[in-house]
């Protein structure tokens, strides 16, 4: 499944970082907007290949979901060279910290540099052995991040970050300087995925959420959480309190 | 062992790297439904209350995401990839961590 993807640019966004994404998300989904949304685009974006959904399924039907990338791709004469490939990037660190936390991978800070550190960097995030298992965020400003790191030894470097449980704050697991070669990187990357893989437990989101009440814990976007199912222009789903969602037009 | 339709929402839900799967959402059960108050179900899939751990291991390769738009168009038109587009929220009912 993973390798279906692979014949894909993958953008995920969150839906709630910004006004901005919620008029993607919209644009996207026929003026709806809701808080998960999945479709397959040409790549200039501008049409759809698939219905638009929540789910996969809902976009590429009840089959092989693998299978149907396959034969969608398939009509593309794509470069499949990663050499040139852009280095990923959040908006903010804290939203990068956040979802490195979520998706249960080490968290690559690119912290300063300039354009060569990062096609350096860049290359070795798409090599095998390193792609698919790590975020990036790139930030010049190191206000953005010292507040919520431990263990950094600089301000400027390229730091392997863990993100702690509820993504709000880390801990710097190794720090290279800007001029780390990138058989450096590469060695020091896999050796965190590695102490990452064996040091870290692997959430269960039940608990997590039992936990995450029971502290307290909090996290507020700049959108406030909210769904327009029925493509109006309003919010009309603010959740929690036990409320039921209307449901929409699809 | 985990019932198959709950292995796709914890495919889904626990984050959107393991988003394949081979079934189709089906929903919570009649009882959990009756529970909740009615009989209709809600898009989307199940709560995070329902579900468990992401059957990926950790450290191992997943998708490899582009989080901003603007960066994957570029990728997109250098490659003449088409686009596989998500977007998702980062937290909960406002807890942090999860998807």
């Amino acid at each position: 499944m993973i390798e279906a993807t692979r014949q894909f640019v993958c953008i995920r966004i969150d839906s709630y970082e910004s006004e901005e994404a919620q008029k993607i998300v919209r644009s996207y989904l026929n003026g709806r907007f809701e808080n998960t949304a999945f479709c397959i685009l040409s790549p200039d974006g501008k049409r759809r290949l698939t219905r638009s959904g929540r789910a996969p399924a809902h976009g590429l039907g009840r089959g092989d979901v693998a299978r149907s990338l396959d034969k969608i791709a398939k009509k593309y004469r794509s470069e499949s060279d990663t050499k040139n490939a852009g280095l990923p990037d959040f908006n903010s660190f804290r939203l990068a910290l956040n979802v490195a936390s979520a998706e249960e991978r080490v968290l690559v800070l690119l912290a300063g540099g300039n354009e060569v550190v990062r096609k350096k960097l860049s290359e070795v995030a798409w090599s095998p052995n390193i792609i698919g298992r790590f975020e990036y965020d790139v930030e010049s400003d190191p206000t953005t991040w010292t507040d919520a790191l431990t263990k950094e030894t600089g301000k400027t470097g390229i730091l392997l970050v863990k993100a702690d449980q509820f993504g709000q704050k880390g801990e710097v697991m190794a720090q290279l300087p800007l001029s780390a070669s990138q058989q450096e990187i590469y060695t020091a990357m896999r050796q965190a995925n590695a102490n990452f893989a064996k040091t870290t437990e692997k959430k269960n989101y039940a608990q997590h959420m039992r936990e995450g009440r029971r502290s307290g814990v909090t996290w507020k976007m700049p959108v406030e959480y909210g769904e327009d199912r029925d493509g109006d222009g309003k919010i009309d789903f603010r959740g929690g309190h036990g409320e039921r969602p209307p449901r929409g037009r699809r | 062992m985990k019932k198959p339709s709950l292995l796709f929402f914890s495919l889904w839900m626990a984050g959107s790297t393991a988003l394949m799967a081979e079934r189709p959402p089906q929903g919570p059960p009649p009882e959990e439904r009756e529970r909740r108050g009615g009989g209709e179900r809600r898009g989307g899939g199940p709560r995070p209350e329902e579900l468990a751990e992401s059957p990926m291991d950790l450290g191992e390769s997943g998708v490899a995401w582009y989080p901003r738009l603007e960066d994957g168009l570029a990728e997109a038109k250098r490659t003449n990839k088409p686009i596989l587009f998500m977007a998702v929220a980062s937290q909960c009912s406002g807890i942090s961590g999860v998807f």
